[in-house]
């Protein structure tokens, strides 16, 4: 990719596009017993296990996690870019200067 | 007592014993060539990254596991249900395994495009492309291991069809399963295999793979390197390094949000004598193959159809391992041709498996 | 206040919010590993039995009872009445057995002595058995934890 201005723009886009486009599946928020213990005579569907949280202080600490976690994706990736221009610059410096190192 | 001092101090002990400054030294001086192909450099530790993380969740997953027929089912529904947390590390577990695989097949067709596989890195690309075949393997063990009714039926196809190969067909199929049909057995063997056996293979290979990077350095595109351009370049550590994290990052983020949002379901244990169940389908990294095996009539010429066709994809599978071989001229025709195929190839990977979903 | 020269470069500054702030997002993610590698274990707080398996003991001898997933010992004693322990020896956790003829629970793992009312009277056990607290409403025999009501 050309510029980090670009990589910035596409981990936003994929950001919104997961919340976004998966928001089908907050549902599973709002469901507090997912275990669907097996019984006899019941059909297939409904012996799947569909994976969700226990309840709702799990569902809310798993969203805060996730935003605590692109929050950090977003300033170290911020960090990240400083550090890449300040190397790149003294990686110049040392390919057109005359010194040794 | 000056941190700063200890940390040095320390650096200094161990280098005296292990010796590795000059590996260090290497790592700063190697150079990453900046081009407009650079890009598909990342796709390398993409593979690593997630890799990695299998390691991770693997290892937490075996702590309650159980291979065995009776229990493999109950113990994963207990992960999901009672263990803390333990869907989500499932969910990594198996997003983490299709986003590796994705990756692979990024980083394999990048590398047959720009010819990256020409003299003198012919043996990176064969220990390549065991790599490749190492990931599916390990894709196709793991599948069966939560032994659902649709992972059993995907086994049952997958392991009956080396069947169709001459002489040695059968052998394959109850070296796979344990004996002619896929049994308890089978569920002991593949988690074998996906857990202690592949993985040793796998490390072995990836060592010859990164060695070779390494002794060979970085390739640059064909077309650049015949006009004998300096390409500018950047060093690996820390410049490339660097770039690198953000890929990771990302990845990484990406990752856990969809393992958080579409987990994989359960359902109910396999029943080895019941009937197959509707919409068997293995892993979306076969679904080209099945498809294939599906249209395929079953006789060719008096041949068995699936015979045929398995022995054409073996075929395939060696005259791919020797692609660096077969394309020793990149630059002429031959070499143009073998360009265009790697974009054939991916397109009728892609048709195929969508024509599997309809 | 005002101090002539900064305590740190910005280039330390940097690399110290990197550092600090990556260190912060990897403990985040080890927390529910090690909530997943350590799952809650919880006793009962009570087990109820039925009275009827119970009540034909003999004084002076032991019945076995499932505790959790620890063997628990019920035993009557001379006068009629019960006492409840967990089985297991508070040394290195072995399973207790009861010699009714001397009227000691004996550890074979390292040969430690507990007495009639579960004190710990020889070898290397540092304390009693646990005692768990009988309450017999029939048709139940209940056995609960310390502390519960």
């Amino acid at each position: 990719m050309k510029t980090h201005a670009n990589k910035i723009l596409l981990s936003l886009f994929l950001g919104v596009l997961c919340f976004g486009l998966f928001s089908v599946n907050f549902g599973w928020a709002q469901e507090i017993e997912q275990i669907q213990k097996t019984r006899p005579g019941e059909n297939a569907a409904e012996n799947m296990i569909v994976p969700a949280p226990k309840n709702i202080k799990e569902a809310i600490a798993i969203y805060v996690f996730l935003g605590w976690m692109w929050l950090s994706i977003f300033v170290l990736v911020y960090i990240l870019r400083q550090k890449i221009k300040e190397l790149d610059r003294i990686h110049k410096l040392k390919f057109f200067s005359s010194h040794k190192s | 007592m000056n941190i700063k001092k200890l940390g040095a101090g320390f650096q200094a002990w161990l280098d005296d014993r292990f010796g590795l400054s000059g590996i260090a030294q290497f790592l700063k001086e190697k150079p990453v060539p900046q081009h407009k192909h650079s890009i598909w450099y990342y796709t390398g530790s993409a593979i690593l990254i997630f890799f990695t993380i299998q390691i991770i969740t693997g290892f937490m997953l075996i702590l309650y596991y159980r291979p065995t027929l009776e229990e493999a089912n109950a113990s994963v529904a207990r992960v999901m249900t009672e263990v803390p947390l333990g869907w989500i590390i499932r969910s990594v577990h198996s997003w983490s395994a299709t986003f590796m695989i994705a990756f692979v097949f990024v980083h394999l067709i990048s590398i047959w495009v720009t010819k990256s596989y020409r003299e003198p890195r012919e043996i990176t690309w064969m220990s390549g492309v065991l790599l490749l075949a190492c990931s599916l393997f390990f894709g196709f063990t793991g599948y069966l291991l939560p032994w659902d009714d649709l992972s059993l039926s995907a086994t049952k196809v997958g392991t009956d069809i080396p069947r169709s190969i001459p002489v040695v067909g059968l052998w394959v199929t109850k070296l796979l399963r344990g004996s002619e049909d896929v049994t308890g057995d089978t569920l002991t063997r593949f988690f074998g295999i996906h857990v202690c056996i592949l993985p040793i293979f796998l490390v072995l290979l990836l060592a010859i793979h990164i060695y070779l990077i390494q002794k060979k350095g970085m390739s640059v595109p064909v077309e650049a390197e015949t006009r004998g351009e300096d390409v500018r370049t950047i060093p690996f550590w820390p410049n490339f390094v660097f770039r690198e994290m953000v890929v990771w990052l990302v990845l990484v983020g990406v990752l856990f949000s969809v393992a958080v949002f579409l987990p994989p379901s359960l359902d109910k244990p396999a029943d080895l004598m019941a009937a197959a169940p509707e919409g068997v389908k293995p892993e979306w990294y076969f679904l080209f193959l099945f498809q294939t095996l599906k249209i395929v009539p079953p006789k060719i010429l008096f041949v068995n159809g699936d015979t045929v066709a398995v022995l054409l994809m073996l075929v395939a599978g060696v005259l791919f391992f020797l692609l660096p071989i077969i394309d020793n001229k990149p630059l002429e025709r031959k070499g143009k041709i073998i360009t265009v195929l790697a974009y054939a190839l991916v397109a009728y990977a892609l048709i195929m498996s969508v024509w599997s979903l309809l | 206040m005002k101090i002539k020269h900064s305590l740190f470069t910005r280039r330390q500054f940097l690399n110290g919010l990197f550092g600090g702030w990556i260190t912060a997002l990897l403990v985040t993610f080890v927390y529910p590993v090690i909530k997943f590698i350590f799952p809650p274990y919880k006793e009962p707080d009570e087990v109820i039995l039925p009275f009827s398996d119970f009540e034909g003991m003999a004084p002076g001898t032991v019945k076995n009872y499932a505790w959790g997933g620890k063997p628990g010992i019920l035993k009557k004693n001379e006068d009629g009445s019960y006492i409840a322990f967990v089985g297991v020896c508070t040394h290195l956790d072995c399973n207790v057995s009861y010699l009714p003829d001397q009227k000691k629970f004996f550890c074979a793992c390292h040969e430690g002595w507990y007495d009639e009312f579960g004190i710990n009277i020889g070898g290397p056990p540092p304390s009693p058995l646990r005692r768990l607290f009988v309450e017999i409403v029939p048709p139940d025999l209940i056995i609960k934890r310390e502390g519960v009501k």
